[in-house]
C-alpha cells in the first residue's frame, strides 16, 4: 500500500475559525429573534391603540440595521483571516 | 476554503474517486438551484471516506460507508433555510414601512421561525465541522501510524547526550540522510534523535520520542535547499507510534 502522506493537512486551525464564525452567526440570528419579538410587540401595541413613538421605531430599525453591520464585519474578518492564513500555509508541512 | 481542504484531503486518507474535484467541491455552492443539493454530496463524501472503519487497504471501500443522520439533519435544515428564506423573502420582501402591523406580525412570527431554525442549523453546522475533523484526524493517525509495534530497545540509549544542541543536529542528520531499504529496518537503526514534551494524539500523554526515519526529498526555495524529512514519533505512555513529515530550511 502507498500512501501518500505529504498530501494530507489537518483542518484543525480551519475548522476552528469556521466554528467561530458559526457561533458568530448563530448570535446573530439569536438576536433576530428578539428583534422580531420586539416588532410583534410594537405592532401589537399599535393594534391595542397604545402609544408608540416615532423614537421606538427608529430604535428597533437601527437594531435591525445593527444586526446586518455586525454580520458584514464579522464576514469580512472571517474572509480576510482565510485569505492571509491560507496564503501563509501554502508551504506548511504539519505533524498529526 | 474548509471544503476545499477537507475534500483535498478524500484521497490523503487513501480514498479514491471522490464524486468531484476540490475545486468542483467548491464551486458546487455558487451554481444557482444545483447549490440546493451540492452540499449534501460534498458532506456525504466528507464524511464516507473520513470513516477511520473502512479498510483502509482498499481505496473505494469508503463508498459503502455508512452515513450519519446527522449528515441529512443538516441538509434538512439547510434545504427548510433555503427555501424559507427564498418564499419568505419574496411574499414579504417589500419594506415593512408599507405593512399594516398585522402584516407585520405574520412576517415577524415567519421571520422569528427561519432565525429559530437558522440558529438550531448553525449549531448542527458546527458539530458536523467537528466531527469531519476528528474522522480525518482519526483516519490519518489510523493510515500512518497502524502496523509497527514500538521497540523498546532503542529507548534512552541518547537521550542522555540529546541535551548538547550541536550533538543533537549531527545525530539529526546521521538519522535523516540514510536511505534504508524499509521504514522498519529503518527504525532498528536510528536512535532516538529526540524527546520533547507533546501532547499524544492518542492518550494525552506528554512524553514523545521522534526518530528521523529518512530524508524524502530536497526543495530549493529562493536560494535555500529544504529538506523533507519522515519521522515516527512514539509515545512512552500508551506506546502509539505514528508517522508524519516536516520541511527544514537550512
Amino acid at each position: 500500500m502507498e500512501i501518500d502522506l505529504g498530501r494530507y493537512r489537518s483542518l484543525k486551525t480551519r475548522s476552528g475559525w469556521l466554528v467561530v464564525f458559526l457561533m458568530i452567526m448563530a448570535l446573530m440570528r439569536a438576536w433576530s429573534i428578539f428583534l422580531s419579538n420586539a416588532y410583534i410587540q410594537f405592532a401589537q401595541r399599535i393594534i391595542d391603540g397604545k402609544t408608540v413613538t416615532l423614537a421606538e421605531a427608529v430604535d428597533l430599525d437601527s437594531q435591525s440595521m445593527s444586526i446586518y453591520a455586525f454580520g458584514g464585519i464579522a464576514s469580512i474578518i472571517f474572509y480576510y483571516h482565510i485569505v492571509h492564513v491560507g496564503l501563509q500555509r501554502v508551504q506548511e508541512y504539519p505533524s498529526p | 476554503m474548509w471544503v476545499y481542504r477537507g475534500y483535498k484531503n478524500i484521497q490523503a486518507l487513501n480514498a479514491d474517486k471522490p464524486r468531484f474535484s476540490p475545486g468542483w467541491a467548491v464551486g458546487g455552492f455558487f451554481i444557482p438551484i444545483y447549490n440546493f443539493i451540492h452540499p449534501l454530496f460534498v458532506m456525504i463524501d466528507l464524511w464516507k471516506s473520513s470513516n477511520p472503519l473502512v479498510d483502509i487497504n482498499d481505496r473505494y471501500s469508503w463508498k459503502g460507508a455508512p452515513i450519519s443522520l446527522l449528515v441529512y439533519l443538516w441538509w434538512l435544515l439547510l434545504a427548510f433555510l433555503f427555501v424559507g428564506t427564498s418564499v419568505h423573502f419574496m411574499l414579504h420582501g417589500t419594506s415593512h414601512y408599507t405593512l399594516s402591523p398585522q402584516e407585520i406580525i405574520s412576517q415577524m412570527q415567519v421571520a422569528r421561525v427561519i432565525d429559530g431554525i437558522g440558529v438550531i442549523y448553525l449549531l448542527v453546522s458546527s458539530i458536523l465541522v467537528n466531527k469531519i475533523l476528528q474522522r480525518q484526524e482519526r483516519k490519518n493517525v489510523q493510515l500512518v501510524g497502524l502496523t509497527i509495534p514500538i521497540d523498546r530497545s532503542d529507548r534512552g540509549v541518547s537521550v542522555q547526550q540529546l541535551t548538547n544542541g550541536k550533538q543533537q543536529e549531527l545525530q539529526y542528520e546521521q538519522n535523516a540522510s540514510f536511505s534504508g531499504s524499509s521504514l522498519e529496518s529503518d527504525v532498528k537503526q536510528s536512535e532516538i534523535f529526540n524527546r520533547r514534551l507533546a501532547k499524544c494524539p492518542f492518550c494525552n500523554g506528554k512524553d514523545i520520542y521522534d526518530y528521523a526515519i529518512k530524508r524524502e526529498k530536497s526543495v530549493i526555495e529562493e536560494n535555500k535547499i529544504s529538506y523533507i524529512y519522515l519521522f515516527k514519533s512514539a509515545c512512552s505512555k500508551c506506546d502509539a507510534i505514528w508517522y508524519w513529515r516536516d520541511k527544514d530550511t537550512r
